[in-house]
């Protein structure tokens, strides 16, 4: 005891001196090639959820190459599927990868070298091509990967591959053709996910929330036979129906996907938080990085949902179960339940984060398997830790799963960052003594070298003993949104002049994955009057362009430029028309505006309107919004 | 330089020389078709007018304006508003934002741009027309 009270000791004093560590004494690590996974943990007994008709789940198995590992690095998701890649008729095992950055999210094609009743891997694994011999992969900059559905969205009769994506919200889709898979196309959806405005209710389809994190997965909600789409992500868990064609798809507006309440269906409680006056509230779901997959789990002939998150809060389950029900307002859910929870009464019955389900049939006997990706963080040698893998991230405040853990910290410049991380692995409390009972070199090292890795594991399904039967709902309630998700509009301001009328309001988002204030103006505009667009030609030719002026309070300041309408003929005399035309500047707020007592900002808006045989004389307004 | 060559530059000389003279004459045709603006001032429009047993043509326009603009380039340079504006009128382009510009402006109550007066050769209202007229219009309103 007294041995270990000194190694305490030692141990604290040198992870403060490492934070006192000069930037040129820094320690750089570079991940060494062919590192196979060291302390593979082992996964306590599980129990299923009593879910009458659903496949009774193994203990989950990982996937093993025979000669390499299978496993995923860069930033550490793995979305497993399964497809017959090479057209041999066995199922090979596909796992998408994430890579910031245009190309790096490839996918993995593990092909099959056993049987379609026991797949067997060697670990070694090519990355996907197109038909046109490029590598398959799809732009992505933050936070999600490549997560491959196979669906015959074109009505070919040949399975397509379709993903989801960050920002912009779009969907990629790989033509699927007799020779393999075109390359990628973006699918056609209602809106604009490239056009979205900070600020906006999550309901919006102009909203950034709306679009954010799109995860994408697919079946037929309405029963009109084409495939609508199951969006997960900022916006919370929704389908967008498929108003297209067979052969051509096309998704419109993305419905929330409620109970029989009329809640929208929750991946983890909600917890206000109340810092500095800020009353901030989480993602809709609970969760932004969720995921959805729709299918008939029950098999009671009602599609049910099976959905993920990051896994990374105490509360959450590495998969959640969504009971599909009828009700006179179509298909409704029973909110979450958890697949299958620890015997031993953890509360984590998986190690590691950002969760990612696949159903698949792996052992082609009829009844549905789970294929589940899992990511956990490895350090030095790729040796994985028992105290980091079973505790949530948030335990650590550690970086989710798609940002770079460890990477970069050898950087000098982020010499700070670097003794958080230290305190972080160390836990808040200094508890953890995997951490500080080594040498310093070592605690850095882990630091440098941590990386989330993905692991695939299956869960064998077995036919299920009871069968389920259909449940129903008499009544189902609308949707209202939460009054913690609605714009606080603070003012609204109105000035009339001939045949256009101004409207300014200000709004405060109470979202924290979004700036907190926009300040929007509003023309409404008489037919066939319009406004000059702000550009080079236009002031150069002496028109009278729209302009806005800002005078923020302390701690009030611009969030990139004002958001304005369509100008039509840009590259001539550019104009705003329209009924209505809407400008929107976007306030990031500091900390210095909590302390300020005349919250304000000054606007002046200029504008001269025309229609197409006469002109009024320009017009300035000048208001103060007061929040 | 042979015989041929020296033929062959001079009948392109000569040639480009008459293209010359008919675009020298098709330019100044064309310059006289339209309104001939009096460029002097409101006074002096005034006499002009009154000297000729004209009445006035006032067009009031901004540089902003885009409908003024249009009108401008498109019926006031036509023949026949020309002919029938140069003979019955002193026509008079006012910017309403500069010079004497946004004083006569206020006399006549101007706040819409183009606006179109009609003013006996004393400055009297004769009548005024809000907005860009095309040729048709700008005929009518002469009578």
């Amino acid at each position: 005891m007294r041995y270990s009270k000194w190694i305490v000791l030692a141990g604290s004093i040198a992870l403060l001196s490492a934070c006192a560590t000069k930037n040129s004494d820094r320690i750089s690590y570079k991940p060494a090639k062919n590192m196979k996974t060291k302390n593979m943990l082992s996964i306590p007994e599980i129990v299923n959820e009593n879910i009458p008709g659903a496949p009774l789940l193994s203990q989950p198995i990982q996937i093993q190459g025979e000669i390499d590992e299978i496993m995923t690095e860069k930033h550490g998701y793995a979305y497993p599927a399964l497809y017959d890649w090479n057209r041999d008729g066995k199922k090979d095992l596909l796992i998408g990868e994430f890579e910031t950055g245009e190309t790096g999210s490839f996918l993995q094609v593990h092909l099959n070298e056993g049987s379609n009743e026991i797949p067997k891997y060697s670990g070694k694994f090519e990355y996907a091509l197109d038909t046109a011999g490029d590598t398959i992969t799809a732009y992505y900059w933050c936070c999600i990967g490549l997560h491959p559905r196979f669906i015959d969205l074109t009505g070919d009769g040949i399975d397509d591959m379709v993903t989801g994506s960050y920002n912009p919200g779009i969907i990629s889709m790989w033509e699927g053709t007799a020779n393999g898979f075109k390359p990628v196309v973006e699918v056609e959806q209602e809106g604009d996910p490239r056009k979205y405005i900070n600020g906006l209710e999550l309901t919006d389809s102009k909203s950034l929330n709306y679009w954010n994190y799109t995860s994408a997965h697919f079946a037929d909600f309405n029963g009109d036979g084409l495939y609508d789409l199951f969006v997960a992500g900022s916006g919370g868990l929704r389908v967008a129906l498929n108003v297209g064609t067979k052969t051509k798809p096309k998704f419109g507006y993305r419905e929330l996907l409620l109970d029989p309440e009329g809640n929208a269906l929750v991946l983890m409680d909600q917890e206000v938080i109340d810092e500095h006056n800020k009353k901030y509230v989480g993602p809709i779901s609970g969760d932004m990085k969720s995921y959805i997959e729709p299918i008939d789990w029950d098999g009671d002939g009602v599609l049910d949902l099976l959905a993920t998150s990051t896994y990374s809060y105490k509360g959450q389950n590495p998969i959640e179960f969504f009971r599909g029900v009828k009700t006179p307002k179509g298909i409704r859910f029973e909110q979450r339940r958890p697949l299958f929870t620890a015997k031993n009464g953890s509360d984590r019955p998986f190690p590691g984060s950002a969760t990612q389900v696949k159903v698949e049939d792996y052992n082609n006997d009829g009844v549905n398997d789970l294929l589940i990706g899992m990511s956990i963080i490895s350090v030095q040698d790729y040796r994985i830790v028992d105290s980091l893998a079973w505790k949530p991230l948030d335990h650590f405040g550690l970086p989710r799963v798609g940002k770079d853990l460890g990477h970069g910290y050898g950087d000098p410049n982020r010499h700070e960052e670097t003794c958080r991380m230290q305190k972080r692995f160390a836990g808040e409390d200094g508890k953890i003594p995997w951490f500080y009972q080594r040498p310093l070199d070592d605690q850095v090292r882990d630091i440098y070298s941590s990386r989330h890795r993905g692991y695939v594991y299956v869960m064998y399904g077995e036919k299920a003993e009871s069968n389920a039967t259909i449940k129903e709902y008499k009544e189902a309630k609308d949707f209202v949104l939460p009054d913690v998700y609605k714009l606080k509009t603070n003012q609204t301001a109105s000035t009339t002049s001939g045949p256009v009328t101004v409207s300014l309001e200000a709004t405060k988002d109470p979202n924290p994955y979004s700036t907190p204030m926009v300040i929007r103006a509003k023309f409404t505009m008489k037919a066939g009057w319009y406004l000059y667009a702000d550009t080079k030609h236009n002031r150069e030719n002496d028109y009278v362009v729209t302009t806005f002026e800002f005078e923020p309070c302390e701690g009030v300041s611009l969030a990139g430029d004002i958001a304005t309408p369509e100008m039509f003929n840009p590259e001539g005399t550019a104009k705003f028309e329209g009924e209505e035309l809407v400008f929107e500047q976007v306030f990031k707020m500091g900390r210095a505006f909590y302390g300020v007592k005349d919250k304000k900002v000054g606007v002046k808006i200029t504008y001269q309107t025309c229609n197409q045989d006469m002109c009024l004389p320009p017009v300035t307004i000048r208001e103060t919004i007061q929040f | 330089m042979s015989n041929k060559i020296k033929i062959f530059t001079m009948k392109k000389l000569k040639m480009v020389l008459f293209v010359g003279v008919v675009m020298m004459f098709l330019s100044t045709t064309v310059k006289a078709q339209g309104i001939e603006f009096f460029h002097g001032t409101y006074a002096e429009a005034q006499a002009k007018a009154k000297k000729e047993g004209k009445q006035l043509f006032m067009d009031f326009y901004t540089s902003w304006c885009g409908p003024c603009k249009v009108m401008a380039k498109k019926y006031f340079t036509l023949e026949s508003v020309g002919k029938v504006y140069n003979k019955k009128f002193i026509c008079l382009k006012i910017d309403a934002e500069k010079g004497e510009g946004p004083e006569i402006a206020k006399k006549y109550g101007v706040k819409v741009y183009p606006t179109l007066v009609f003013a006996d050769s004393s400055g009297k209202e004769v009548k005024t027309i809000k907005g860009m007229q095309n040729e048709q219009q700008l005929l009518e309103l002469a009578k």
